[in-house]
Parts: structure tokens; C-alpha cells; sequence
């Protein structure tokens, strides 16, 4: 793609342009663009029916987001279910990636652990969409000890993260006010930690 | 209850205000399609359970005005209005959370200038 293809996407991307970006992905068959946009102009048939399945793009993390978020939309209790294994991979892609990244923490890391707060509010989005289904029906036996286990499960996963997050709050936050040397300290010691 | 503290970590958990408008968007645009789903399963709750009831509407409405206010803050006027022409969807807001709304509509203004 040439460079001011590129920038032009960049900018309507930050002006929001969905509709814009959706028929520009449309008329070049770019499924990156598509599985970017598509969801958020609630385009969800379209998304599942040809983008979805037609798509070979490189996987990524992103790539299993977006079929996370497709199938959260189908909203019944085995889509909830495949969207949690595509967070799984996600997860496990994500972190493979994390452990390649230089070990003192600089700014490349930044992009995944934004990716990986998207990636745990997607799981919380599936214990959402659960706990609704559950109050609108009572739940049987076998359903509640699937539900328990994957309670705990998210419980650790949701601490570690939790933590990840206030890291990345305090990494930001020495920025603006602390001496350089004392946000370096910070950041290698956060390094260790995340080792 | 579960949902309620999910919600209410979303709300404490947002990116820095400096950091990149399409980062915001990523959450917030999902965000608030889970909002939605969240708005239309208590939406038979509005005389047995209030609070309940208006969750969904509350939180909608707070995400909504936090992303219109990054977006006016980061200088990228459009954007902020378009967030708030598009991202409601629920024009019937309830009594109870005007607040926010009027706030909404106090970015608008300054962004209309």
C-alpha cells in the first residue's frame, strides 16, 4: 500500500470514520481493514457470514478478538463458550508475543497490554452475558459447577491483569511528575515483575 | 452481585486520557454494545427493580460522555460530536440519569464552537 494510503487511514481511523473505512475495505478486498471496522458499525451478519471465513490474514491476537466479538453477539450459551476458547488463544498468542519483547520495558510493550485489557473485558463481556442468561433462567446442576470452574478461572486470570493494569497506570504516571531516574527505577523493576 | 462489579471495574478502568483516540475507541465502541445488551435484558424491570433497571442506561450514558470528553480534550472536535450523535441510540433517557446527558450536551456546545 502506498504511504498515502496508508496515512489516510490512519486518519480516518482516528476521526472515526468507520463507514468511510468499511466501503474503502470493501472496494480493495483489505480484510484487515474489514475485520477492524466491521464490528463497529454493527455489521455483524456480514462480519460472520463472508468476512469471518473468507479472511486470511496473519493470526494475531486482533484476528481472535474480532471472532471473540462475533460470537459474544450470537449471545447464546455455546457462543459464549467459543468465544472464551478464542480469548484462550488470544491470551496464549498474546503472551507468546510479550515473552519476544526486549526484557527492559520500553514503549513497543504498550500496544499488547492494550491488547490484553481488551482481551479481559472480553472475558468479562462472556461472564456478563452468563450471569444474564443465568437470571433469566434457573440454572441446572451441570451448568453451575462449568460456571463455577470458569469463575475461578477468571478470578486469577482478572487479578493478574488487574495488577498488569495498575502497572500500566503507574508506569504513566511517574511520566508527568517524578524525575526521570525514578520513573527508569520503576520501570525496571516492573520488568522484573513481569518476568 | 457479579455483573454489577464487572461494570463498575470498567469504569475505573479506562486508558490515560493522552493516550491514542482509536485505543478508547477499541473499549468504549464494545463497551457500549454490551451496554446495550445489558439495557435490553432488565428492560421488564422497570417497576420491580429500578436500580436494575437503570444500570445499564447509567453506565452507557457515563462511557459515552467520558469518550465525547477525551475526544474534545485531545482537540478532535468531529469526532466528539459524532460520538455523541451515534452512540446514545436510547433517545428516552430516564429521569434519573439526565445529569449525564446535560453534561453531553454541555460538550456538544463546546465543541460546536
Amino acid at each position: 500500500m502506498c504511504l498515502w494510503e496508508e496515512q489516510w487511514l490512519a486518519c480516518s481511523h482516528r476521526l472515526n470514520q468507520w463507514e468511510v473505512l468499511v466501503d474503502f475495505g470493501r472496494s480493495v478486498e483489505n480484510y484487515d481493514i474489514l475485520l477492524d471496522t466491521l464490528w463497529k458499525v454493527s455489521e455483524w451478519q456480514n462480519l460472520k457470514d463472508t468476512v469471518l471465513p473468507k479472511a486470511q490474514v496473519e493470526e494475531s491476537p486482533k484476528f481472535r478478538m474480532v471472532q471473540a466479538y462475533a460470537a459474544l453477539n450470537e449471545n447464546s450459551l455455546s457462543s459464549v463458550n467459543e468465544a472464551d476458547m478464542r480469548v484462550g488463544q488470544g491470551v496464549e498468542m498474546a503472551l507468546h508475543q510479550w515473552w519476544q519483547l526486549p526484557e527492559m520495558a520500553v514503549q513497543s510493550h504498550i500496544p499488547l497490554l492494550e491488547q490484553f485489557q481488551q482481551l479481559v473485558e472480553l472475558q468479562e463481556s462472556a461472564r456478563v452475558l452468563l450471569e444474564i442468561g443465568n437470571g433469566n433462567k434457573a440454572p441446572s446442576q451441570g451448568s453451575g459447577q462449568l460456571v463455577g470452574v470458569q469463575v475461578a478461572l477468571h478470578c486469577n486470570f482478572c487479578y493478574v491483569l488487574e495488577t498488569c493494569a495498575s502497572f500500566q497506570a503507574l508506569a504513566s504516571y511517574p511520566h508527568s511528575c517524578k524525575p526521570k531516574k525514578l520513573y527508569t527505577d520503576c520501570r525496571v523493576q516492573q520488568g522484573h515483575m513481569w518476568t | 452481585m457479579d455483573l454489577k462489579d464487572i461494570l463498575e471495574t470498567w469504569r475505573l478502568r479506562t486508558p490515560n486520557e493522552w493516550d491514542e483516540l482509536t485505543v478508547w475507541t477499541d473499549l468504549l465502541q464494545w463497551r457500549n454494545h454490551m451496554y446495550d445488551i445489558v439495557i435490553n435484558a432488565f428492560k421488564g424491570f422497570s417497576e420491580t427493580n429500578q436500580q436494575l433497571h437503570q444500570l445499564g442506561y447509567r453506565d452507557k450514558a457515563w462511557s459515552v460522555n467520558k469518550l465525547a470528553f477525551v475526544a474534545r480534550r485531545q482537540g478532535l472536535y468531529e469526532v466528539c460530536v459524532k460520538v455523541l450523535n451515534n452512540m446514545y441510540g436510547f433517545l428516552t433517557m430516564d429521569v434519573q440519569v439526565w445529569r449525564d446527558p446535560i453534561l453531553s450536551m454541555f460538550y456538544f456546545a463546546l465543541s460546536a464552537h
